[in-house]
């Protein structure tokens, strides 16, 4: 039903999971919807709800592979953990549009999401994220996100482990916090900030409205965010979403990804807490597609200046914390 | 630059409630767990 198969070309994991083509496509119809409360997935009421993935890329009890592997085509078992976080029981809504208390109600249950998988022994990587909206592929509209909880660290974080590690190694500091310090003295391209996070789209964006958020202080993950952190990073969080939404004045779509320490216990002082927004949008009506120069030579091409779209997201509200307050 | 702070600590922190955190697992029928999280009773 699922297995890795490794690929010896670039030197990463390919999940296969074949019973995910039976995913349903449930859009906008509350009455059908699986994750409202007492339709399918979730019997009851409920403020926020996780549950395991009824499709997971990744079990905890993995079928033995489908195939058979040799040296150059390695093969393991998928195992792993999938979740998926109901934010409301709300179907209509989203981060943008719940309270501010909501929003810090789900980074405390993110938090004590990330403790939990990364006890597990065989959970090498755990993995919060948010696809949202059609464009990302989102089959469901009910505001939720996901977790994988990978066996291994995840290619694009292994690439930004080795770039930290080489950097630290070669100027005794923390390439994030440099970054930061960089965004900061440069000021064009910040968006918002509190006491405790950064909100900037960085000089290399690849995306129109790629907006990372950075903590101040060098964290490593949820594990080491004390309440105020978690407060700071709840209100941060909204205000980008508000903006987001106020740009063009709908609902905006985007992936929300969360890049934090690997759980697998080694030494990774060197990385730092951030996370990175990727929407389609180019405007209000177009969108970047990930076409041949991007997916076939992995060379982005971004049709604009961050500078100039942190100035947009800059300029639209909310500009004080009354105004993100309900 | 406009618009960059938009809050402080101090703010922030009366703003938002740390109320109790309550976790509730569950197993459903096809053995995948269920976790409720709660605040009521605040």
């Amino acid at each position: 039903m699922s297995e890795l198969r490794w690929d010896p070309v670039l030197e990463e994991w390919v999940i296969t999971a074949k019973h995910r083509m039976q995913r349903p496509v449930v859009l906008n119809d509350p009455n059908i919807c699986p994750l409202c409360p007492g339709v399918l997935e979730i019997p009851g009421d409920f403020n926020i709800v996780t549950f395991e993935n009824r499709f997971p890329s990744l079990q905890k009890n993995a079928p033995k592979p489908d195939v058979k592997g040799d040296d150059l085509y390695k093969v393991r078992k998928a195992k792993g953990i999938c979740e998926v976080i109901v934010y409301s029981a709300n179907h209509d809504g989203s981060i943008a549009q719940q309270s501010l208390q909501e929003t810090y109600n789900l980074v405390r249950v993110w938090k004590d999401r990330y403790e939990e998988l990364s006890s597990y022994d065989f959970i090498k990587y755990v993995f919060i994220f948010e696809n949202k909206g059609e464009t990302i592929g989102s089959t469901m509209s009910h505001p939720h996100g996901q977790i994988y909880a990978f066996p291994f660290i995840p290619p694009k974080i292994q690439k930004e482990l080795n770039s930290g590690k080489q950097y630290k190694k070669k100027n005794g500091k923390c390439l994030f916090c440099e970054i930061l310090k960089k965004e900061k003295e440069d000021g064009r391209r910040i968006i918002t900030e509190n006491d405790r996070f950064t909100a900037f789209i960085p000089f290399y964006a690849h995306f129109s409205y790629e907006v990372h958020i950075y903590s101040k202080e060098h964290l490593l993950s949820f594990a080491e965010f004390d309440d105020a952190h978690q407060k700071d990073f709840a209100t941060i969080l909204k205000t980008i979403l508000m903006k987001y939404d106020n740009l063009f004045g709908f609902s905006f779509q985007y992936m929300m990804l969360m890049h934090q320490a690997p759980t697998d216990g080694k030494d990774y002082s060197y990385y730092h807490f951030h996370v990175e927004f990727y929407p389609p949008h180019r405007n209000a009506t177009k969108f970047k597609y990930l076409a041949g120069s991007e997916s076939g030579a992995g060379c982005f091409i971004n049709d604009s200046a961050a500078e100039d779209k942190a100035k947009e997201l800059r300029e639209k509200p909310p500009h004080s914390l009354d105004d993100i307050i309900k | 630059m406009e618009n960059a702070i938009i809050n402080c600590y101090c703010e922030t922190q009366k703003k938002i409630k740390k109320l109790k955190m309550k976790k509730i697992k569950k197993s459903m029928d096809d053995g995948r767990y269920i976790i409720y999280y709660d605040w009521s009773g605040k």
